[in-house]
């Protein structure tokens, strides 16, 4: 029964063309750092396993595409999220302004059962890119204030030099873990279905696992 | 309506019974019982079979299944953790009835098969990519192998990985198993359109749709190939990409064409664009007719800019992509005759703005680009004008999508070139081809570059050159030769959808009658602004020209003034100040050198008379008359020198001749100036052109200024002038002197009287007594100054006699201080005597605090100020004689 026991948090990272989305995860999961832009197409996910509080997890990241050619079949992929990243790039105010409509579009298609206390993360990137930078800490810090009962953990990452990259992944998965008691819409028959053909099963269903 | 509810309940179906399978799979895990497991997974997969669904909603149920393979691979991957040989359950798989559930179940184990290292990576996705051949309905086919794609994802051969190796394949092999994926992916996403249809057209829409969404099942394929860690440039070069485009160019499918080279810009790296321009370039020309092709080149151009200037010098000269580019467009040009005019300005607009941002300075690549457009215009024009003759009375314009291209490719070189666009003939020639608002547009922006490049136009064609440019900043749009309803149809075809100004403009007299004042007044107040802002940004252009040599720098100003001229009147308020100030200025160095070639000659005044100046070239030029013009002037020459600064005068008198009758003080205070200018060039030889200019001063005067401020600033001006003057003859000087006087005694309101003409009692005592050389009159000043005191007397009924009596006073008191010899003590201690009395007067009548009482204060502190200021004088020692005739006086 291992296998059943495994525990899987879904990340979905948002945020607009070029913010570092594809970076911060690779950097992540795979410790790498390419400095030229490839666009992502679609939604696509990589898995990485960590322990924590002695548990083993699988954190299925998903990564997805800012540019909005580039995401047309829809957010099928946000349902059973349990953690949102929303990333934004400090030297671009814009990317800034749009977290709002992320969360937004996040929180309208993902339709979670508790939308005001989803654990939303946010990450100002490309820190390593101080002298250039053009969100103000106030700005990022009284957004994040504004968004629910408690402000959402900020993090200003660098995805090149690897900068709190871990920290706020790990936090991430901290913030899941204490949500993870809000079960996801598994299956329960209506009544134990003992008309399933009798070939198909060995033993009766135990009704719940 | 009805389909989309028909698809969420399908949808919920569909998603229902999977999640019933998933839950008797789960349970069969839970039991070990592999056989149950497969059956289940089997029959929940068999829900992807379904034809009812949109790709949107496939996509929903396709997630949803995927989270259940996950289960299913970790149920897989715990069996072969307990020893169970993978290739057991690669098989037993392989026996499930149905293809569909067969394969993604296959596609579920492989995954596990390869992790577990039994197997090589190489064969086993060479297998799978055969086998998903197996379901050929697109969408399906399509989603399973981007189920493939996802599953391979990290067991790829790659360099680097666990699965590299003789037996395991290499990155040759990851890459020709992704390139063989995206083929297959690429074949069924076109079928889709092939398929036969009763060729409905709402049909085909639909189909169209579908495919738009889903296009990123194919698009995903060229992320994996970025993606791998062991394709090189030259990989990519050799292999990949000619692989890439030669299924893009043969699909021969619009759509897939659009996408998949966007795709291609968009997911590989700069480096790799570089590598393979010639190649992408030459695969654009062999697109289907309807692909646009300019948005594929502006999407690789942008790339190649950005990277370019982030890092300069790592795109290789000798590789020149300018040419590249440009001959792709030449090409595309060549073989798309059916391209509209807009189209290939649209084209050579992206070029030019590659050139400029990866060849900052690279004049011939824009001359290039903008020739190529005013080429394409002419023969539009040309074609145009044969068909006229039978058809189109109207001329040739663009049309408002035309003349956006054309604005934005004369506006785009500005920031960065500035008067370096002088250098570019064919940017002439296009702004030829904009309407009037346009190119005024043009030129504001033109004329705000050149100022913000701080550059100076040096030689005469410039300046020619650019005033000609910008004409529709100084000049109203000529009058059509059209008739007004062609116009109209014109200027319709020209402004299209675009609310442009322009159109503003024509309907503001209907705007003002049918909605009344205050929406009107307001666009009317913008556009004042808007006129006031252009002609002050016109004006400055005359301090960006200079040149060493002054009659050039005259021959500038001269230019710059026969095209301001050509203005409406209203404007000359805006153009003129800054001409004549410059002229003035010029003044200076010219005089610099008379008076340097007079010291040569060594005769001071010798040829005034002498002969006719050698070269009148630019006399008609400047309309400078010669000889005896207004200013009564007499040619003397410098050798080599042709305008002297008599010309100068000469142009500065007829500048403000033309300015006077509609801006009168202006051109008043410009005349003040220009004396000053001229009693400045210390010599007597001016001194004539000194009294004309103030004497056109006294006449605007006399004839315009009605409003009493502007007569103060004015008479205030002009005795200011008067004052700093050195040079006049002295009977001009007195006429001018008493003129003022009499200006100044009548000023329609006592208290100025009182205070100009005490003003104007200045100009007949300059300086002190024992000064040499200046005028003196001093019976006028004492009688100026009984007068003021007369005057303030007047005006007790205001209560501002005590002031004026004060201010007076101190009049006195200087004139007694210089030793003016008409203003005695007596007449000081009787003003004293005069002035307590009236205190007096005013403290019985019961001016008490009520009156003003901080204004009374003040007049007070002043008078005792300046009682204190005659009682420090009588005690001072170091000037024996003043503190003498100061004692005198009685306090
Ligand atoms: N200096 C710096 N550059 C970064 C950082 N993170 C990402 N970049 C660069 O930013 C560009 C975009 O990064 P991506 O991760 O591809 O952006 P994305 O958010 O995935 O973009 P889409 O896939 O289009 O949505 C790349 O050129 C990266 O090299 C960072 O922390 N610092
Ligand atoms: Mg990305």
């Amino acid at each position: 029964m291992a296998h059943r026991k495994k525990v899987l948090f879904k990340y979905i990272i948002l945020g607009d063309s070029g913010v570092g989305k594809t970076c911060l995860m690779n950097q992540y999961v795979q410790k790498r750092f390419d400095k030229t832009y490839k666009a992502t197409i679609g939604a696509d996910f990589l898995t990485k396993d960590v322990m924590m509080d002695d548990k083993l997890v699988t954190l299925q990241i998903w990564d997805t595409a800012g540019q909005e050619k580039f995401q047309s079949l829809g957010q099928a992929f946000y349902r059973g999220a349990d953690v949102c990243m929303l990333v934004y790039d400090m030297t671009n105010p814009k990317s800034f302004d749009n977290l709002e409509h992320w969360r937004t579009d996040f929180l309208h298609n993902a339709s979670p059962p508790d939308p005001d206390n989803f654990p939303f993360i946010v990450l100002g990137n490309k820190a390593d890119l101080e002298a250039d930078r053009k969100v103000p800490k106030h700005k990022a810090l009284t957004w994040i204030k504004s968004k629910g009962p408690k402000p959402l953990p900020y993090f200003e990452t660098s995805a090149k030099d690897a900068t709190r990259v871990e920290a706020a992944f790990l936090e991430a998965a901290q913030l899941a873990l204490e949500q993870v008691s809000q079960e996801k819409d598994d299956y329960f028959p209506d009544t134990i279905n003992l008309s399933q053909p009798a070939t198909r099963r060995n033993a009766e269903p135990a009704g719940c696992c | 309506m009805a389909l989309n509810i028909d698809q969420t309940k399908f949808l919920e179906e569909a998603m229902r019974k999977v999640k019933e399978q998933a839950f008797y799979m789960k349970h069969a895990m839970d039991n070990e019982d592999l056989k149950g497991t497969l059956t289940h997974a089997s029959d929940m997969l068999r829900e992807l079979r379904t034809g009812l669904l949109t790709p949107k909603s496939y996509y929903e149920l396709y997630m949803k299944v995927l989270d259940e393979l996950r289960y299913v691979e970790d149920y897989f991957t715990g069996l072969q953790k307990q020893g169970k040989p993978v290739v057991e359950l690669y098989e037993k798989v392989q026996s499930c009835g149905n293809v569909l559930p067969r394969l993604y179940l296959l596609i579920t184990v492989a995954g596990v098969y390869i992790k577990s290292l039994e197997a090589p990576a190489r064969d086993i996705l060479k297998d799978l990519v055969e086998m998903s051949k197996g379901v050929q309905h697109p969408m399906r086919g399509l989603f399973l192998r981007n189920y493939l794609s996802q599953v391979s994802r990290d067991k790829l051969p790659d360099v680097g990985t666990p699965y590299e190796g003789e037996e395991g394949g290499s990155v040759q092999d990851a890459y020709e198993f992704i390139l063989q994926n995206f083929s297959e992916a690429n074949r069924l996403w076109c079928r889709m359109q092939q398929q036969p249809t009763n060729a409905h057209n709402k049909e085909k829409k639909r189909r169209e749709k579908e495919r738009q969404e889903l296009r990123i099942l194919v698009g995903t394929n060229l992320v994996r190939l970025s993606q791998l860690q062991g394709v090189e440039a030259a990989t990519y070069k050799e292999h990949i990409l000619p692989r890439l485009l030669e299924q893009v160019v043969q699909c021969k499918d619009t759509l897939a064409q659009s996408y998949l080279m966007e795709c291609i810009v968009q997911v590989f790296g700069d480096e790799f664009h570089i590598a393979t321009l010639d190649l992408f370039l030459a695969a654009c020309t062999q697109l289907k007719e309807k692909v646009n092709v300019r948005a594929i080149l502006e999407g690789v151009m942008d790339r190649l800019a950005t990277f370019a200037e982030a890092n300069p010098a790592a795109i290789p000269p000798h590789l020149r992509t300018f040419d590249m580019f440009n001959t792709c467009v030449s090409k595309l040009l060549v073989e798309r005759p059916g391209y509209s005019v807009v189209e290939v300005l649209r084209l050579q607009a992206s070029l030019l703005n590659y050139a400029l941002h990866s060849f900052p300075g690279n004049l011939e690549y824009l001359n290039l680009c903008l020739g190529n457009c005013a080429t394409a215009l002419a023969d539009k024009r040309a074609a145009h004008q044969e068909q006229a003759v039978i058809v189109a009375p109207l001329p040739f314009a663009l049309d408002s999508e035309g003349v956006e291209v054309v604005e934005r490719l004369l506006t785009l070189p500005l920031a960065c070139l500035a008067l370096k666009v002088l250098e570019l003939p064919h940017f002439a020639s296009l702004l030829e081809f904009l309407p009037w608002a346009s190119r005024r547009q043009v030129g504001v922006t033109l004329l705000q570059a050149v100022y913000n490049s701080r550059a100076k136009l040096s030689n005469l064609e410039s300046v020619e050159k650019l005033l000609e440019m910008v004409v529709p900043v100084i000049k109203e749009e000529p009058p059509s030769v059209l008739g007004s309803e062609e116009a109209q149809a014109l200027r319709r075809q020209q402004n299209g959808e675009r609310g442009v100004e322009d159109a503003e403009e024509e309907d503001e007299t209907g705007a003002s009658r049918s909605r009344g004042g205050g929406c009107t007044g307001s666009t009317e107040n913008g556009k004042a602004r808007r006129l006031e802002e252009e002609q002050l940004l016109l004006g400055r252009l005359v301090h960006v020209m200079a040149s060493p040599d002054t009659d050039m720098h005259f021959r500038f100003l001269a230019v710059a003034r026969r095209h301001f001229s050509e203005a409406p009147k209203d404007r000359f308020q805006y153009t003129f100040p800054p001409l004549v100030l410059a002229t003035l200025q010029l003044v200076r160095r010219v005089r610099r050198r008379e008076v340097a070639a007079e010291g040569a000659d060594g005769n001071q005044e010798g040829d005034t008379q002498g002969g006719r100046a050698a070269s009148e070239g630019a006399s008609e030029q400047v309309a400078v008359e010669d000889g005896n013009g207004v200013l009564g002037l007499k040619k003397r020459d410098v050798p080599g020198m042709q305008f002297g600064c008599r010309k100068l005068f000469q142009a500065v008198h007829e500048m403000l001749t033309s300015l006077a009758p509609h801006f009168a003080n202006l051109a008043l205070k410009l005349f003040l100036e220009a004396a000053q200018a001229a009693d400045r060039c210390e010599a007597d030889a001016f001194k004539l052109i000194s009294y004309e200019f103030v004497t056109q001063a006294f006449l605007l005067y006399e004839d315009e200024v009605t409003d009493s401020k502007t007569q103060i600033r004015a008479l205030t001006a002009m005795i200011g002038t008067l004052l700093q003057a050195r040079h006049f003859d002295e009977s001009d000087y007195d006429a001018l002197s008493t003129k003022v006087t009499q200006y100044a005694a009548k000023l329609l309101k006592k208290p100025d009287q009182c205070r100009m003409v005490a003003l104007a009692s200045h100009l007949f005592f300059v300086g002190r007594a024992d000064e040499p050389g200046h005028y003196h009159d001093p019976k006028r000043v004492i009688e100026c100054l009984q007068r003021s005191v007369k005057t303030a007397d007047m005006c007790m009924a205001s209560s501002q006699h005590m002031h004026l009596f004060v201010e007076v006073l101190n009049h006195y008191l200087y004139f007694y201080e210089c030793g003016c010899p008409t203003v005695t003590e007596k007449y000081l201690s009787a003003l004293v005597a005069f002035i307590n009395d009236k205190r007096n007067e005013a403290a019985l009548v019961g001016g008490g605090p009520a009156e003003g009482s901080s204004r009374a204060a003040e007049i007070e502190a002043y008078y005792k100020n300046t009682l204190d200021y005659i009682r420090l004088k009588k005690t001072q020692t170091d000037n024996k004689e003043l503190a003498d005739r100061f004692s005198a006086i009685q306090v």
